[in-house]
């Protein structure tokens, strides 16, 4: 029933979501051909060595290196982390906070049903809608390369949309915990954003760099996932498990608040 | 009778405003119980506190035997609630609307026969193009089709027109009739007096004693309410006069008000109650004394 009518709300959100992935995907496929061949000059106007790296990356003359790289940065780091940190946003933002701004948080909680299964079907209808269209258009990328005689192996685009899916949850929890607490969207975008461009900022700045959370969704980590040099075991317990533990761990925090929570 | 709704020395407050003080209430079965007092009274949080949606912080609270701060939901499956100051979703249709309403609740077999005026409703409409009157009369259907044995409204009457009112009377007599139970809080005080078999009085957190309402009413009985056709020389005998805002007269008498009454020009008088103990009067006069107080 809540999750029913939480689909309804979000749906055409959820589907413009997934249009602008893969919108965003087709054409920086289309266009490899041409950008590989400027690599070096964009290498030299990048601001960071991890940047320089990356394009170089890019560039190489493994063409199957190059391929891989330059789609971990179309695909995840730009893609995802933008396209999908603003969905979550979006998405997230609508959960309880809506509720609230619109008066009809009462009568959703005077219905004969927990508040704890009320956020869980929430965000569990938020979670699907962000997560299914990154395998989605992730998988598109496979046939799509096609297009231009490139590979993208399917177990390593499954591994990184995965991890690349619990970063982007990781923002929904966030977003739903902001939901709980805020009185309005606004002020529920504003909290997330704020925690998302303090975020940004520290990945900016070399020297500190490492202190944000973007750290763990960059090329770095989908460059080599994509080229099969990351196993899934070593991704998964260094990585990805900590994404999820913060996940629970946040979502937990909106249920204690959720419950307490006066109409 | 038994207690359906029980709620005895409850106290609340929010930060340092003091919601509840010690209220008292019951509710048995098949009882109508009107709850009655200004805005910010305390009301809503009584109703809340009720079905487990707001906590106390003392006193005691029962719902079928169960406290609500512990059994919210098995208490909430047993009776449905119309909260006050709310809205609808406006994106779905008044049938999705009933649909989501009223999901795990069996519904009354008659639901639609219960009052056929007041929910004759476009049901495959967008509840975005309802007039305000039109939301409220879904609200009622969604809360009143459910068939439990407890319904508690915050305000059911509000953006009702006059005739919507009537019929809302009808069904609530004919609910309690099947021997359900209403607890109903309202601003329109002609409804409840002519629906509830008690009315409980709550001002600024505390219910009225029923003694001090019982002096009210005595007090009332030596009143007169005028109304005359222009200004008039009232006969002697007069304690005190006010002018109500509707420009009627309210004349306390130092004789039997009755007789005061018989000595004034009857052509120039439109009416003349004597005694009538009307609940707008009743809860004034106890408004004025919890502020004198």
């Amino acid at each position: 029933m809540i999750a029913r009518k939480t689909w309804r709300e979000i749906r055409v959100m959820a589907f413009g979501y997934t249009l602008i992935l893969e919108l965003l995907l087709i054409p920086a496929i289309l266009l490899w051909p041409t950008l590989r061949t400027e690599m070096d000059a964009l290498a030299r106007m990048m601001p960071i060595q991890s940047f320089r790296d990356m394009i170089l990356a890019i560039g190489s003359e493994d063409e199957s290196v190059g391929y891989s790289s330059y789609m971990a940065v179309q695909m995840f780091f730009k893609g995802t982390n933008i396209v999908g940190i603003a969905g979550a946003v979006l998405l997230g933002t609508a959960l309880i906070a809506r509720e609230r701004e619109n008066h009809t948080l009462e009568f959703l909680l005077a219905r004969p049903v927990s508040r704890t299964r009320i956020l869980l079907s929430k965000i569990s209808v938020v979670t699907v809608a962000l997560v299914v269209p990154i395998f989605l258009t992730s998988w598109t990328a496979i046939p799509l390369s096609w297009l231009i005689e490139e590979n993208l192996p399917f177990a390593e685009v499954t591994l990184a949309s995965f991890h690349a899916s619990m970063f982007i949850v990781l923002f929904a929890a966030l977003t739903c915990l902001c939901s709980v607490l805020a009185n309005s969207q606004a002020h529920t975008a504003f909290m997330v954003g704020g925690v998302v461009i303090f975020q940004v900022a520290i990945y900016f700045i070399q020297e500190i760099r490492v202190a944000s959370i973007f750290r763990v969704s960059d090329w770095e980590v989908y460059g080599p996932t994509l080229l099969g040099n990351e196993s899934f075991y070593s991704l998964f317990f260094e990585q990805t498990l900590w994404l999820i533990l913060g996940s629970i761990g946040l979502i937990g925090i909106a249920l204690l608040k959720f419950r307490r929570a006066t109409p | 009778m038994t207690d359906l709704l029980r709620l005895s020395g409850v106290r609340k407050s929010f930060g340092k405003t003091e919601a509840l003080r010690d209220v008292e209430l019951s509710l048995g079965s098949g009882e109508i119980v009107g709850f009655v007092g200004p805005n910010g009274a305390g009301k809503s949080t009584c109703l809340r506190i009720c079905v487990g949606l707001v906590q106390r912080d003392h006193g005691e609270a029962s719902a079928f035997g169960l406290d609500p701060a512990r059994s919210e939901l098995a208490i909430r499956r047993r009776c449905t609630y119309l909260p006050g100051e709310t809205s609808l979703y406006h994106n779905m249709t008044g049938r999705q609307l009933l649909e989501f309403a009223l999901h795990g609740y069996r519904r009354l077999s008659d639901a639609e026969h219960l009052a056929p005026e007041l929910f004759d409703l476009p049901l495959d409409r967008k509840i975005r193009g309802y007039s305000a009157g039109m939301k409220q009369r879904l609200a009622l259907q969604a809360a009143l089709s459910a068939d439990v044995e407890l319904y508690i409204l915050d305000e059911p009457d509000r953006a009702l027109d006059a005739t919507a009112r009537l019929q809302l009377r009808e069904v609530l007599a004919s609910l309690r009739e099947r021997g359900k139970s209403i607890l109903l809080s309202s601003h329109h005080l002609a409804e409840v007096e002519a629906i509830a078999d008690r009315t409980v009085f709550l001002l600024a957190g505390a219910c009225v004693p029923d003694e001090v309402v019982s002096n009210a009413r005595a007090e009332m009985r030596s009143e007169v309410r005028l109304r005359t056709r222009g200004e008039i020389d009232l006969p002697d005998g007069v304690e005190s006069v006010e002018t109500l805002p509707d420009k009627s007269l309210r004349i306390r008498t130092t004789d039997d008000p009755l007789q005061w009454v018989a000595k004034l020009p009857s052509d120039l008088v439109i009416s003349a109650e004597v005694g009538a103990t009307r609940l707008e009067d009743l809860y004034r006069i106890l408004t004025e004394q919890a502020a004198s107080r």
